[in-house]
């Protein structure tokens, strides 16, 4: 068998390799050969694109000349994670590669410069530059993936105890919520539709003296900059003071007087005198 | 010692083989061949002639990329396919002319 190639200016007569080569010649040397042939093919154009009018230059392996990073550092799920790639150096320019991991696994979540991918985790990108000289340089940043930012939502609501009376004091127990960041509370009592107290986390309310039944408020608000706050409203009435009922009336009669003692001054009484005896009513 | 040929020149090249060579590809249920250059493929127009047993490959190499390239013809004839070069595949450098 014989393979001929002709080109446009010059015929090439490649015969086909068991032919011209002595036999025994194992495919591995065929295969070597090919590599070879691979190799001077490359070197011919190299050659060829030097005397071409480009200027040669020694080959220098690459070295990293800025880092690269991800901006945030630290952003919960969902943030935009934008990529700088570094600077390498080397010549001939050194290619650059990029690769991505999660938690140590690989990613491919990365859209031009940008990570939107999953989380949480930590997200380690590294840059490899080669250029056929030397050994190759790398360039590694990462960022941490925390949890998705949530808004408050209450998982235990406010109580308060004893029960608010006149003059007395109570303590408000805060109650709980969740949420990403973990939201803070704030409360304000309010007296009749005032506000009196405030304050942040559980405490103590001190009530006003009151003469008549008046209504409170206590609202408990969860915030963390995430959505709405969440907050929860604790209503009731102060009970006013009553003085307290003497435990039973004195009668002191005598001739020409009655008196009547300890009795309530609220009671009408209705008394009515004669020869039969005194009647009071109320 | 590889070929080489200016991309934008036609391609051509021819198979010759013996009596004994002929008479195991002839005739053949379908022949094929193409050039491998980078990952990507381009077909060759194949021709034969029985009479002088020749296999010849014709190609347009305007859009052929610079650098490597090689070749081989497919035979399917009975079932099975013959590659020729059996062992080896023909290589040859395609090269930028002067003239556009």
């Amino acid at each position: 068998m014989r393979i001929v190639i002709f080109g446009a200016d010059e015929s090439v007569t490649v015969h086909n390799a068991p032919v011209l080569l002595p036999g025994g010649v194992s495919p591995e040397t065929l295969a070597r050969i090919a590599d070879l042939e691979t190799a001077l093919a490359a070197a011919l154009a190299r050659i060829e694109a030097l005397e071409g009018g480009e200027t040669p230059q020694p080959g220098v392996a690459p070295s990293l000349v800025a880092p690269g990073a991800i901006s945030p550092v630290t952003g919960p799920f969902g943030t935009v994670f934008d990529l700088t790639a570094p600077v390498f150096a080397g010549t001939p320019t050194p290619t650059v590669t990029r690769s991505a991991t999660l938690d140590g696994q690989p990613v491919d979540a990365i859209v031009g410069d940008s990570y939107v991918g999953t989380g949480p985790g930590e997200l380690v990108v590294t840059w490899t530059a080669t250029n056929g000289h030397g050994s190759p340089a790398t360039s590694t940043a990462s960022a941490t993936i925390t949890a998705a930012l949530a808004a408050p939502v209450v998982t235990n609501d406010p109580a308060i105890g004893p029960a608010p009376v006149s003059g007395g004091i109570s303590t408000l127990h805060i109650g709980a919520a969740t949420g990403n960041p973990p939201p803070t509370a704030t409360w304000v009592a309010q007296i009749d539709g005032w506000p009196d107290q405030t304050g942040t986390g559980g405490g103590l309310i001190v009530w006003p003296e009151v003469s008549a039944d008046t209504a409170w408020t206590v609202t408990v608000t969860w915030a963390n900059g995430v959505g709405d706050p969440a907050a929860v409203t604790l209503t009731g009435t102060i009970i006013a003071d009553t003085p307290e009922p003497p435990a039973e009336w004195t009668l002191i009669g005598g001739p020409g007087a009655l008196t009547i003692t300890d009795m309530p001054a609220v009671p009408a009484l209705i008394i009515t005198g004669g020869t039969g005896g005194i009647t009071i009513e109320d | 010692m590889t070929a080489r040929i200016k991309r934008g020149a036609t391609f051509r090249a021819q198979v010759e083989l013996d009596e004994a060579e002929w008479a195991a590809l002839w005739p053949w249920d379908a022949v094929t061949a193409e050039m491998r250059q980078q990952g990507a493929r381009h077909d060759l127009q194949v021709s034969a002639d029985p009479d002088s047993r020749i296999i010849a490959l014709r190609a347009d190499t305007t859009g052929w990329a610079i650098g490597a390239a090689s070749f081989d013809v497919r035979i399917q004839r009975g079932g099975d396919v013959i590659a020729i070069p059996a062992t080896t595949n023909i290589r040859l450098q395609i090269f930028e002319g002067a003239s556009t």
